[in-house]
């Protein structure tokens, strides 16, 4: 196995220096907080769109759907569509709205929208639970991808993974990311493209053989078991629509975009890229059908896109390929885990870290709570995936359950943390919090102008940055002068309120 | 100093300050009076009825295949450029389908934002 090891040895190294190099040229931007948690909100969506897809695609697209599609046929086809078709409903419901917000986390919108401490810490745990069990099986994944392909001891894997991680959410935060992400994407694409684009290639040639067609049942996209299966297909199809919206670290990207318009603009490149990626799955499994009797008998349809390249192709090309395949189910684990580690280090640091070492110190203390919170966040589940053995995957029915379900349960577990926020009626603005009040004490004593200042749209529950948004407050106040702006603009302010506009 | 001198004519340009001009209704909206609320709901309204149109298009197109599929099995024999159905439509149409229809949410959306900021802003004459 040695001498076939080399070039996948190779690919994954190359992606793990490429990711590093990526991650820490981020450093050379990120020191304030809101560059640790959101980009500083300047991220194209274009580029956001590159990084949604490549955090989302995880092993369990990479890897998993091929496979579920070999073994399962046309109603394991509902994955991936209701991954995709997540986003058009994340984006007519909430994607504005989000962004709109003005929230660094989840718990952050959780808190503005319904006003609620208790609320808050719910959506904490939450968000630290769903990333932490969803990192895991991250971890536990690319201790296995690399053993199969390239036969290392199961611990390196995560190892390296959660040193990867470590290093890049540490260096730049969420800028480091976006960038590590975006590339990603393109890297898996081209991962399962280019390998695709070659078997089609050497099919054609052979005459199309036409597979064994896998029986009737391989073409109908419903659950067996007449009306039970109906009613499984109808649930699952539920789960996976609206679960998309609950995956914290999805939603923690659109907290990236400039605004409301990009949000949208964001999830419209999103859809693009998850539909372009998912064409080629089932281009895997219809080849398995034809090359791949072997896997299927073996029981491991979930190595297929693995192996696809090797059964099809022989000598250095298959290899190639099998290493441009490593390569991407590689990146697949680095970049979902990176997405998951920023959202719940955002999580951490807000509401344990800041605590600890000063929330309202000068800029520093924020890269530190943030780096502190990155640690605990990432090294955790690497423990918990060294010592746990196979955590429930066996028992559920082995390894193809478990690749597939990887991204439903957290979905279907978290769904509610947004979708129940959204169901509110829309014209609730944020809840003013304490500090504001002071802040605008200066302002006229007319209480209904006071409350249509505080809860104009736009309005961000200020956390650490107050002094920005009272300054991006200012702006507006003298691009549009209505009447009353002006007669407020008339009344002395207070020093810091003045100061912050003219700034 | 004659009788004939024509009388004085007062020559202005047009009002600059149209009274026939819709004040704007921006402060009215920022402030949440009545009026602003009236506006800012018909918005909402808006977008809320077009969401849920959406919505509804993905229910009734994508929603219904298990459906189909379960009322009239046959359909899983038909192949389409020789794959079945199935695979067709949900391994390749369903992806430029929902692209289709977020395209179509996102232009929609952003045509009645546009049309909101005219009207508190009010339209030029």
């Amino acid at each position: 196995m040695s001498g076939d090891a080399v070039p996948g040895l190779l690919a994954v190294l190359a992606v793990t220096v490429a990711t590093v190099a990526i991650g820490t040229w981020g450093l050379r931007f990120s020191r304030t907080t809101s560059d640790f948690f959101v980009a500083s909100r300047t991220v194209h969506p274009r580029l956001n769109a590159s990084a949604i897809g490549g955090e989302y695609l995880s092993a369990a697209s990479f890897l998993g759907i091929a496979g579920l599609l070999l073994v399962g046929g046309a109603e394991m086809l509902w994955y991936p569509v209701g991954w995709t078709a997540g986003y058009l409903v994340l984006l007519v419901l909430v994607a504005a709205p989000l962004r709109r917000s003005g929230a660094y986390t989840l718990p952050d919108f959780a808190e503005a929208r319904l006003g609620s401490r208790v609320v808050r810490a719910a959506s904490s745990l939450l968000v630290v639970g769903v990333g932490w069990l969803y990192l895991v099986p991250q971890f536990r994944g690319a201790g296995l991808t690399l053993r199969s392909a390239i036969g290392l001891p199961e611990w390196v894997g995560p190892v390296i993974v959660g040193l990867v991680v470590l290093v890049n959410v540490m260096s730049g935060g969420m800028r480091s990311i976006t960038f590590v992400q975006a590339f990603q994407y393109w890297l898996k694409l081209t991962a399962l493209l280019v390998p695709a684009m070659v078997l089609l290639v050497v099919w054609w040639g052979d005459g199309r053989p036409a597979g064994d067609g896998g029986g009737a049942a391989w073409s109908v996209p419903v659950a067996d078991g007449g009306g039970i299966g109906l009613y499984t297909t109808y649930s699952l199809i539920v789960a996976l629509f609206l679960g998309t919206m609950g995956l914290p670290h999805v939603v923690v990207r659109f907290y990236t975009n400039p605004d409301g318009r990009g949000a949208r603009r964001t999830t419209l490149a999103v859809l693009a890229l998850l539909g372009l990626f998912y064409l080629w799955p089932p281009v895997y499994a219809a080849l398995g059908r034809v090359y791949g009797d072997r896997l299927v008998a073996r029981g491991d349809a979930d190595v297929l896109v693995l192996e696809l390249p090797r059964l099809v192709v022989d000598g250095i090309g298959g290899e190639l390929l099998t290493a441009l395949v490593t390569a991407g189910a590689f990146a697949a684990f680095l970049s979902t885990a990176s997405g998951l580690a920023i959202a719940v280090s955002g999580v951490i640091t807000q509401d344990v870290t800041s605590r600890l070492v000063g929330e309202r110190g000068p800029r520093g203390t924020v890269a530190t709570a943030f780096r502190l919170a990155a640690v605990v966040a990432v090294v955790v589940p690497v423990v918990v995936a060294l010592t746990v053995e196979d955590v429930g995957g066996r028992a559920v029915g082995g390894a193809r359950v478990r690749r597939g379900g990887v991204d439903v349960l957290p979905a279907a577990g978290a769904r509610h943390l947004v979708a129940r926020a959204d169901r509110r009626r829309r014209p609730r603005r944020p809840r003013r919090r304490r500090p504001r009040r002071r802040q605008r004490r200066g302002a006229p004593p007319r209480r209904g102008a006071a409350r249509g200042l505080a809860r104009r749209p736009a309005r961000a529950p200020g956390r650490l940055e107050r002094p920005a948004r009272l300054r991006r407050d200012g702006a507006r106040l003298a691009r549009h002068p209505g009447p009353r702006a002006a007669a407020r603009a008339a009344v002395p302010r207070p020093a810091a309120h003045a100061g912050g506009a003219g700034a | 100093m004659s009788e004939d001198r024509p009388q004085r004519v007062r020559v202005t340009g047009p009002p600059r300050q149209s009274s026939a001009r819709p004040r704007s209704r921006l402060g009215d909206v920022h402030e949440q009076t009545p009026l602003g609320g009236v506006y800012l709901r018909s918005l909402l309204r808006e977008q809320l009825v077009l969401a849920v149109g959406i919505l509804v298009v993905v229910a009734v197109t994508i929603g219904a295949l298990p459906l189909v599929f379960h009322l009239w099995p046959e359909l899983a024999d038909i192949d389409m450029a020789g794959l079945p159905l199935a695979w067709v439509l949900l391994g390749g149409l369903v992806y430029p389908f929902l692209l289709l229809l977020g395209w179509r949410y996102v232009r929609q959306v952003e045509r009645n934002e546009r049309d909101f900021a005219d009207l508190v802003e009010g339209a030029e004459p």
